[in-house]
């Protein structure tokens, strides 16, 4: 790995971590005004960190999903790239960084420890089916980060507010800046609905890539089979949350503990399961 | 009491907590199939180990039939229980579908005034002039404005009703598609070796499989391995792995002509193309000390360990005699891709056997001859590379990839063409026009409140200023 990326790849990191910092000590203290300087380190960090990709990229005439640490180093950016513009649109739930931020520290750190060499892609590999595979999952999993972020906030709004009828009486400043609890569970569904638009594409670009690749479109390898019951497990959310009334805590709870299912299917099944996706998988 | 049957079934089967139980059934199965061996997935000796190491579990694994959990009957029971509830569940959203797009829904102020969404607003304009100004307001907006005396009923993204019942029928479409594809089916491994040609038809597979629909339907064209690049390089000389150039002939004319490697098909008729292993196959030919040929055969040598060494057993026609080889190049194969490999000195262990007894054990180079005993020699002639050609029919693909399309379309309808809808009552008494004012969306209804209250500011300007 060349020298300048990899201080590109540090100096985001770092920038990340003050960003971490920062959202975390503006949700503990309720330090609403400081919150800019948590967005402000996270744009500044993109900017480095995208540099650092685009670097590796022309240095490894690929983009960043052959070994471990461009697979998580890509997660990482897609994650603060959907969260900022989230934050941009949405302006009041700036404050859901506090989750979003560490979450990508964490694939950035994570990253940092597996081998930097540059490996020449597999012929396998070299599709633009897969292109848009990796991509759409990277967006689907930047969604669902964003949407268990307002999930969280919910949460903490929900329970110092006691409920929603109450929440304009006693709720303190930083609380009544967060968006109503209303708007906070249609932002999550929405998050969660984009996430299972683009788990949707991911899926049917990888299966494009199989069927050129192995001749079945598929074929109930463990990483398909996982990234099956991720789909199924977003396709209930939005059901519960259409049919069954399931909204608030409930929902949010459930999309907290649902990113797990998709982390695991995106990150952990190579290391657990032996099939297809492995090797490339733990590399 | 028929009726009443027929009711509970259909009650039953559009439940959509019963669609939700499935799914997490279907969830939990497949999870358990990813964490047992699945024989279809494995290879025979990786398989047989797992039984062998496990001798208990594998049994009552394979007796459950989780060994081969995806096609087991209980999988594929789970499967079709949830295809019959979403078809239930589809005929319903349609038939709700169609009615709300049909329907004119005017409402009277009853009504506007308990939606989320709801204004009041005095002029002492005239009705006719009130109710341009709205429709004037909400076409500008995108709104579809349908109008009678004293009300307005204005819509937008009225086909996004449909966006749930396509995304249903595309589930539906997508698993017929691959059911219609699987029985239809059919797969096999063709072996090849350089310049040899084969007729596609059922004998000529190594290993076949036919889908119950498939009624050997084989077109019988040929197939020829031109000639086999074991790492082969493009133009700007990327390396794309081992790579076949493969020519089809039919009626005796070439009608196709492509190099196959892997996420580089080829496809005629259907039939695709898929590059597979490979290997060196040395030719043998025994002669008699006159030099008459006895038998001769180019004998397929595999590398099973990537060592590089490729190994065969053989038979030499009916002379009863058999045996071994190993053969490997002297030079990496890698290193030519436009001239024959053969020119890169291949070097052949042998042993040969007699009716068991071992008669010959030594080493051959490249158009060297042994005697193996008294009156015939063994001769290694030539040496080309073969290659298995995975080969699939598959109907149902190109009909799954439009389910794909179609259901991301679909929810991008669901997600982002959002029916709203706004109605309007205009009263008048004593002078005053009242005008009941509410809208909705169907989805994200918070969100919709920015879009609603912009409208009725541009009312209210227009209704006291005549302009936005």
């Amino acid at each position: 790995m060349g020298q300048i990326d990899w201080i590109m790849y540090l100096t985001a990191t770092t920038l990340y971590a003050l960003s971490s910092v920062i959202y975390i000590y503006c949700l503990v203290f309720k330090k609403e005004e400081r919150i800019n300087i948590a967005v402000n380190s996270a744009l500044i960090g993109l900017l480095f960190h995208s540099v650092s990709i685009a670097l590796r990229w022309i240095e490894t005439g690929h983009g960043p999903y052959i070994s471990m640490f461009e697979v998580l180093s890509k997660y990482a950016w897609f994650s603060v790239v959907i969260f900022l513009l989230a934050q941009q649109k949405y302006e009041k739930i700036k404050s859901a960084g506090f989750i979003v931020m560490p979450v990508a520290l964490l694939m950035m750190g994570v990253g940092s420890t597996y081998p930097k060499d540059i490996q020449m892609i597999p012929a396998s590999l070299r599709s633009y089916w897969l292109i848009a595979h990796v991509g759409f999952a990277s967006l689907a999993f930047g969604s669902v980060l964003v949407a268990v972020g307002i999930a969280a906030l919910y949460i903490l709004k929900e329970r110092r507010s006691g409920s929603i009828a109450g929440e304009s009486g006693d709720a303190d400043s930083f609380y009544n800046r967060l968006p109503s609890l209303k708007v906070m569970d249609e932002l999550m569904y929405r998050f969660v609905a984009s996430g299972l638009l683009f788990l949707t594409i991911m899926i049917g670009a990888g299966a494009i890539w199989a069927n050129q690749t192995w001749g079945r479109y598929w074929g109930w390898d463990p990483i398909e089979t996982w990234s099956l019951v991720s789909w199924f497990t977003y396709a209930i959310c939005l059901h519960l949350r259409m049919n069954a009334g399931w909204t608030g805590k409930r929902i949010a709870w459930y999309i907290i503990f649902s990113i797990f299912v998709l982390a695991f299917s995106a990150f952990g099944v190579g290391y657990v399961y032996s099939g297809l996706h492995t090797s490339y998988l733990t590399s | 009491m028929d009726f009443n049957i027929t009711e509970k079934i259909s009650i039953f089967f559009k439940s959509r907590t019963l669609a939700i139980v499935l799914i997490l059934l279907i969830i939990i199965f497949s999870i358990i199939g990813t964490h047992i061996p699945q024989e279809s997935q494995l290879k025979p000796d990786v398989y047989n180990t797992w039984k062998t190491n496990h001798p208990t579990q594998a049994a009552i694994f394979e007796k459950l039939g989780f060994t081969h959990l995806f096609s087991s009957f209980i999988f594929l029971s789970l499967a079709l229980l949830l295809f019959i509830n979403t078809l239930f569940c589809t005929r319903n959203m349609l038939n709700s579908a169609f009615r709300r797009l049909g329907n004119k829904q005017y409402q009277k102020n009853a009504f506007i005034s308990g939606l989320e969404n709801s204004n009041v607003i005095k002029t002492e304009k005239e009705h006719k002039s009130v109710i341009s100004a709205i429709s004037y307001v909400l076409k500008s907006r995108g709104y579809k404005v349908s109008q009678e005396e004293n009300s307005i009923f204005a819509q937008k993204n009225r086909l996004g009703v449909m966006g749930t019942s396509l995304f249903h029928v595309c589930i539906l479409f997508i698993i017929a598609a691959s059911v219609y594809g699987s029985t239809g089916r059919m797969e096999g491994d063709m072996r090849l070796i350089e310049g040899q040609t084969l007729r596609e038809e059922h004998g000529n597979y190594m290993f076949i499989n036919e889908g119950p629909f498939f009624n050997e339907q084989h077109r019988k064209f040929d197939i020829s391995l031109e000639k086999f690049y074991p790492d082969y390089k493009d133009e700007a000389g990327t390396p794309l792995g081992p790579a076949g150039k493969l020519a089809i002939t039919e009626n005796g004319k070439n009608v196709k002509t492509g190099i196959v490697y892997l996420n580089n098909l080829m496809t005629y008729k259907g039939y695709t193309f898929l590059g597979n292993v490979y290997g060196l196959a040395p030719l043998l030919i025994l002669i008699n000390q006159d030099g008459a040929v006895i038998s001769g055969s180019y004998i397929t040598a595999s590398d099973l360990d990537n060592s590089g060494r490729y190994v065969a057993s053989f038979e030499m026609g009916d002379t009863g005699l058999e045996g071994g080889l190993m053969v490997y190049m002297t030079s990496p194969l890698t290193q030519k891709i436009t001239q024959s490999d053969a020119e890169q000195t291949p070097i052949m262990f042998l042993k040969v056997f007699d009716k068991g007894k071992e008669i010959y054990d030594g080493t051959l180079r490249l158009n060297e001859t042994a005697k193996i005993n008294d009156d015939k020699y063994l001769g290694f002639y030539g040496i080309k590379y073969w290659s298995n050609f995975y080969v699939v029919k598959d109907k149902g693909t190109l009909l799954v990839y439009a389910g794909i399309v179609l259901i991301t379309a679909s929810l991008m309808v669901i997600f982002f063409v959002i029916p709203k809808k706004v109605w309007v009552e205009v009263t008048n008494e004593g002078g005053i026009t009242e005008v009941y004012i509410g809208g909705r969306a169907d989805k994200f209804r918070s969100l919709y409140e920015e879009e609603y209250y912009d409208i009725i500011s541009k009312i209210e300007a227009r209704l006291s200023n005549g302009t936005d």
